[in-house]
Order: C-alpha cells, then structure tokens, then sequence
C-alpha cells in the first residue's frame, strides 16, 4: 500500500453491519508535506481518497480499483496539526456479480467532516 | 510548449515529491494541455509498477492549479493556492504505467467568487486514462 504505516496508521477498528470504522491517525512526518506546500503541510484530498481505498482493501481483504467516484466533497482542511486522529468510516454494498462494491465514505472527527465520498471500486484481477 | 520541468514549479505551489505535471503544452481561453511523463519515482506508483488512481486525480488537479497560475503570470501576479473542493463524475478506465506520457486536456467551465468549476480528460497515445469534473477553491495570495 502507498500511505499505511508513511500518511496514517490505523489504531481502531470497530466493525458494524454494513461497514466498517478505521480510527486512524495521520503522521507528521510523511515525506508529502515536504512538497505539499513548503512550510505549510495540509494533508493531500487525494491522499485522503487514497486512505479510503487503502481502508476499503483492508476491510475486504481485496485489491480495489477506483473504477468512479459519484461525488467526493473535501469540506475542510485537514493536517496532522489540525486533526491528528481521525475516523474513517466506509459503507461497502457488494454489486450483484461480487466484483465490485458501491463504497460510502467519510472522514471525521469530533468537530467536523474533512471529506464524504460515494463511488465504485472495483476488484482488482 | 509554454513551460516545461523546473519551468513548471513557477506556476504551482506543490514541489517534491508530489509534483505531478511535467509542463503546460498550450493555453488559450478557457481551455489548456498539460502533460506528465511518468517516472519509476513518482510519487503514486504502486508495488505492481502501476499509478495509483489518486495520482491522476492529483494530476488533474495540479493541471488546473499550473493553468491557473500561468494566467496569474500573464498579470504578473504570483501563483494562488488551489484546494480541490469537490470531485465529480471521476471515471478510471485505465492505471498509468511507467514511461506513460500523459497528456491532460483541462477547461475552465465557469469562475466566480474564488471558485472555478472545470472539467478534464486525461490520455494517452489517443487512449482515454480518465476523465472528471472538479471545483477548486482558489485562495487568494497575501
């Protein structure tokens, strides 16, 4: 995986019927804030995204493709200063061929939503 | 070509190890090509010597945000910060492999309020790669 263990680090998991919930926390050291702006790190949105396939792969035990995303909004800025600790919860309904999955997501924490997504990942070959 | 490599960086405000675009083709209007060659140390290529699909959105986006600040030169103002604040009607149909050159086509749909709506296309050798709509936030420079 690109980001386990270098963006996030998993420290939760609480399974629910439909889904699950990964408490995650983001580390200040991932190489991406150097770039991701110089002396000012905000986390990625599309690491973010990607924290969500990586969340979804763990749960299903399955390589996933982001065949579509629906609509993903990024509703605030995140950062391991602002939000260090965050909840990644997906929602995960099988396609009737069961090479896919209808994904629901978010990110958040106590005070706000950083990010909601509805999309189609794919099973990989 | 307008800008090309180190060029590039003048217009964006991410650098290393997360730039994803390689140079800004051609500009007119409300319309732009970009391009990225992918290299075996990009930043979104995976175990298996593919990119990850979050590369080519951070590509897309990184696009627009060059796109952006090459207008801003032609005023000769510095380059803004752009958030994506939304990702629309994204659509994978293939993952990048190393040594692709990308060739991205973005159009800026409306602008108004420090918001733009765009729309992209990214291919390959005439091959479609992935296609989205997005809303940026663009944040003022102080």
């Amino acid at each position: 995986m690109l980001l386990k263990d270098k963006f996030f680090s998993i420290e939760n998991t609480v399974i629910s019927n439909d889904g699950v919930t990964y408490q995650i926390r983001l580390l200040s050291d991932c190489d991406c804030y150097r770039g991701h702006f110089p002396g000012k790190p905000v986390s990625p949105g599309v690491c973010n995204i990607e924290m969500i396939r990586e969340c979804a792969e763990l749960f299903t035990g399955k390589d996933l493709f982001i065949e579509e995303i629906k609509q993903c909004r990024l509703t605030a800025v995140s950062s391991p200063a602002i939000c260090p600790s965050l909840d990644v919860a997906i929602k995960l309904i099988p396609a009737s061929d069961n090479t896919a999955y209808e994904i629901n997501a978010s990110i958040t924490d106590q005070a706000r939503t950083y990010m909601s997504l509805k999309g189609i990942f794919r099973t990989k070959q | 070509m307008l800008y090309e490599a180190e060029e590039v960086l003048g217009l964006i405000p991410q650098r290393e190890p997360v730039v994803m675009v390689s140079r800004l083709i051609d500009a007119s209007g409300n319309r732009c090509h970009t391009g990225l060659s992918v290299t075996a140390d990009n930043y979104f290529i995976e175990d298996d010597g593919l990119m990850a699909e979050t590369g080519l959105i951070e590509h897309i986006a990184q696009s627009a945000s060059a796109f952006a600040g090459h207008r801003y030169r032609m005023q000769s103002l510095p380059a803004p910060i752009g958030y994506i604040g939304e990702v629309r009607k994204f659509h994978c149909y293939r993952r990048p492999a190393i040594g692709d050159e990308l060739q991205t086509e973005i159009i800026f749909e409306a602008e108004a309020e420090g918001v733009t709506l765009m729309s992209a296309t990214t291919s390959c050798n005439g091959e479609a790669v992935a296609d989205t709509k997005m809303k940026i936030f663009v944040e003022p420079v102080r």
